[in-house]
């Protein structure tokens, strides 16, 4: 069949086969999408009874923290944003439908890592390893200790990675075994000038530049 | 002296592919050629004028495979000598216009000229031909190009079906090995779009190194030593350079980043817009909307104000400050980490090539101020690639890069929201269809393959993250959902003619014509 040459498409309402499928959208959130064929529904009813009066249900499954939990969703529905308790976990979810309390399971999704939403956390040392990126053979091993635990020089919470905003605020400095006493001093500069205060001398920066647009009036 | 550190300038030049042979009303189109008149030849004839001038420079660029196509494409060439010899009428009419008003009268000009250089070296210097004029800056050593997924597919997204995740990588290989001669050792992931699963996939077609959002450095595990100012290696091997914050927002910032400087060209006042519509008529789209021309007229001046007129010297003047002002900011930054450090600090700096030119006007002239003073005004530090710094230090701290992206709020939600998400469900389909297809069709009669050739292209097209990415910047929306009808439902029909035996010769050539990419594509990839 020749179709013009201007075409139109649509895309197909269903596919005809089951599948459910998990995607990721950030730490605190993912996405399923399914659909449920007719064999699936057959094979529903011969295990309980009438398919269309169970309860659909999504079993969210933390596979790195072994838990679940289920979520009830809607018959027609095929598809849902669902909120992430843990991040930096392996998911899975399984599409089911419940009668008299059993739930029984018709697909199960591909499993997603749901990513981290902050640093990993340093405890009091740390062992850092160097590979050559062309034979990837270890070339160097240290241990690093940390004297003090992770705080920022002004004292907050080194948890509250919302104030750390310089990539330097990530920084160790350490090159060699040994011990690092002031660990994160180096978000704000002993010696030299401060990348942060070259950020703010730009914002004054700016004053000297509104003088340009006077610059017409001189010439 | 020795340095102590140096920069990697990354730019990622990327548009999606947009050729419509049907009919050239396509509005859409003019991303090419605006993105060619105000980006890749204006930082051409730069990259040029400093090898002339003998100053040494190094920077990192992504040519994406659709704009490859694009710019190899005899049919948008023709396309863009045509659009430039409108702009040099334009201009010409303009001149004319502005007789009595000295300050528009010269910036006429200016444009004028630069119309007619460009149509110049364009034409006689390339031969339109640009990638051959990027190739020729790798070949000379000043630029590293490096790899991209084939139609800058969303690699996370994707991944559920692994061999298209897999396809979109060695299809952006093979096209880069054709048009450059040599094996990419880098890759630009779409969109710092890292997940390890893709890892065995950069492995197997020789890629050594991404780049990645700054989050996907600093959250990678164990925490790096050096946040951004060093690469690190992952488990299986591939190493990571990581966006440094305080560069990026130097220049990305709306708020306070160079680009707003009010002596900059303000990029909302074309005289596509601005114009008599009778005497702009013929320069706008002949679908009737009024388009940019690329004549532009004002300077930002101030928000909420009336726009001045531009001033070109005082807008290069500022140039060279912010240039200055770059210099100053890493020479500090690196003299305060470098000697913490177990080798030289590399600060990378990724950009979308169309900053510099299209909506940062005066940015190639900053990009080769800055080149110059870098090279002749200090010897802290100096530009470097991703390559050049792995040959000088190959050991490298071993660390887990962050799931991570680029994109608003650093992960997927700007490719997987409610306005796009209903697209991966087909694209999953025709992706899982194609491995099928690809798996049972191991020996085709002639038609057939060409039929599943063009399956495998018309799955990398629907899989292009710009689709995504357009309806949630809400663009071109309704041109965006369309082109995913179109892909799926070209793909759909193919592979129904496929299963049935009954290919119909002059559609499958019609939609050859339409979707002209990956000429040498082989639909065993995904198998």
């Amino acid at each position: 069949m020749y179709l013009p040459k201007t075409e139109y498409y649509e895309l197909p309402n269903k596919y005809n086969k089951t599948i459910v499928r998990l995607l990721v959208q950030s730490p605190t959130r993912m996405y399923v999408y399914w659909e449920v064929d007719d064999d699936s529904i057959k094979y529903f009813e011969s295990k309980k009874s009438d398919y269309s009066s169970a309860r659909p249900v999504l079993k969210i499954k933390n596979l790195t923290m072994n838990y679940s939990y289920d979520i009830a969703v809607d018959p027609f529905t095929t598809n849902y944003y669902i909120d992430v308790k843990d991040p930096d976990c392996e998911y899975q979810v399984e599409l089911g439908r419940v009668q008299n309390d059993e739930f029984v399971n018709l697909y199960t999704s591909n499993s997603a890592r749901i990513p981290r939403s902050n640093p990993v956390y340093v405890g009091n040392s740390e062992e850092v390893i160097y590979r050559n990126y062309i034979r990837l053979d270890m070339t160097d091993k240290f241990t690093i200790y940390h004297n003090k635990r992770n705080y920022n020089i002004d004292g907050s919470n080194p948890q509250d990675y919302t104030k750390l905003s310089l990539s330097t605020d990530f920084f160790t400095g350490a090159n060699e075994q040994g011990t690092i006493i002031n660990e994160g001093s180096f978000s704000r500069y002993e010696n030299g000038i401060s990348s942060m205060e070259n950020i703010s001398s730009f914002n004054k920066y700016e004053d000297n530049i509104s003088s340009y647009s006077r610059y017409d009036e001189i010439k | 002296m020795k340095e102590k550190g140096y920069l990697n300038l990354v730019l990622h030049a990327h548009l999606p592919y947009v050729r419509h042979p049907e009919t050239d009303t396509y509005i859409e189109e003019r991303w090419l050629f605006e993105a060619i008149s105000e980006t890749y030849l204006p930082l051409l004839i730069n990259y040029e004028k400093l090898v002339n001038e003998g100053v040494e420079f190094r920077v990192t660029m992504n040519i994406t495979a659709p704009l490859i196509t694009m710019l190899t494409d005899k049919l948008l060439q023709e396309r863009y000598l045509r659009y430039l010899l409108e702009r040099i009428r334009l201009a010409g009419k303009e001149i004319k216009r502005t007789q009595h008003d000295k300050p528009l009268n010269d910036l006429a000009k200016m444009y004028f000229y630069q119309f007619k250089e460009f149509y110049k070296v364009y034409k006689r210097k390339y031969n339109c031909n640009l990638v051959e004029a990027f190739k020729h800056f790798q070949d000379i050593g000043v630029l590293e190009i490096i790899a991209c997924p084939a139609t800058h597919g969303f690699l996370p997204l994707l991944n559920v079906v692994p061999s298209a995740a897999r396809a979109q990588i060695a299809v952006g290989v093979e096209m880069y090995k054709k048009h450059f001669g040599r094996q990419p050792r880098g890759m630009w992931l779409s969109e710092c779009a890292y997940v390890p699963e893709v890892e065995p996939y950069l492995r197997e077609f020789g890629i050594k190194y991404v780049l990645l959002e700054t989050h996907g450095i600093t959250y990678a595990n164990p925490k790096p030593l050096y946040g951004t100012v060093a690469p690190i290696i992952s488990p299986n091997g591939l190493v990571a350079f990581g966006r440094d914050m305080e560069s990026s927002k130097q220049v990305w910032s709306s708020i306070c980043g160079y680009p707003g400087d009010p002596n900059y060209r303000e990029f909302y006042k074309d005289i596509g817009y601005e114009a008599d519509w009778d005497y702009i008529k013929p320069y706008v789209s002949k679908s009737g909307h009024r388009v940019d021309t690329g004549i532009k007229y004002h300077k930002i001046t101030g928000k909420n104000c009336n726009k001045e007129y531009y001033n070109d010297s005082n807008a290069k003047a500022v140039a060279e400050m912010q240039a200055d002002h770059f210099v100053a900011s890493r020479i500090a930054q690196i003299n305060n980490v470098a000697p913490k450090m177990k080798n030289p600090p590399i600060i990378t700096c990724p950009y979308d090539a169309e900053l510099y030119g299209h909506w940062w006007y005066e940015g190639p002239y900053w990009l080769y101020v800055l080149f110059k003073k870098i090279y002749y005004n200090q010897d802290t530090f100096k530009l470097i690639t991703p390559s050049e710094y792995l040959e000088k230090y190959p050991n490298i701290q071993e660390c887990a890069p962050a799931i991570s992206t680029w994109g608003a709020h650093g992960y997927n939600e700007v490719w997987l929201n409610p306005g796009n998400d209903y697209m991966y469900r087909h694209l999953n389909n025709i992706a899982e269809r194609m491995h099928y297809l690809a798996t049972i069709y191991q020996n085709p009669h002639p038609i057939q393959k060409r039929a599943l050739n063009q399956c495998a292209r018309e799955l990398l097209l629907a899989q292009s993250s710009d689709w995504p990415f357009i309806i949630t910047s809400n663009t071109m929306v309704d041109y965006a959902h369309k082109r995913v009808r179109d892909h799926v439902g070209r793909f759909n029909a193919l592979a129904d003619m496929i299963d049935k035996n009954q290919i119909d010769e002059p559609y499958l050539e019609d939609i050859e014509y339409k979707d002209l990419i990956f000429p040498d594509i082989d639909y065993k990839i995904y198998i």
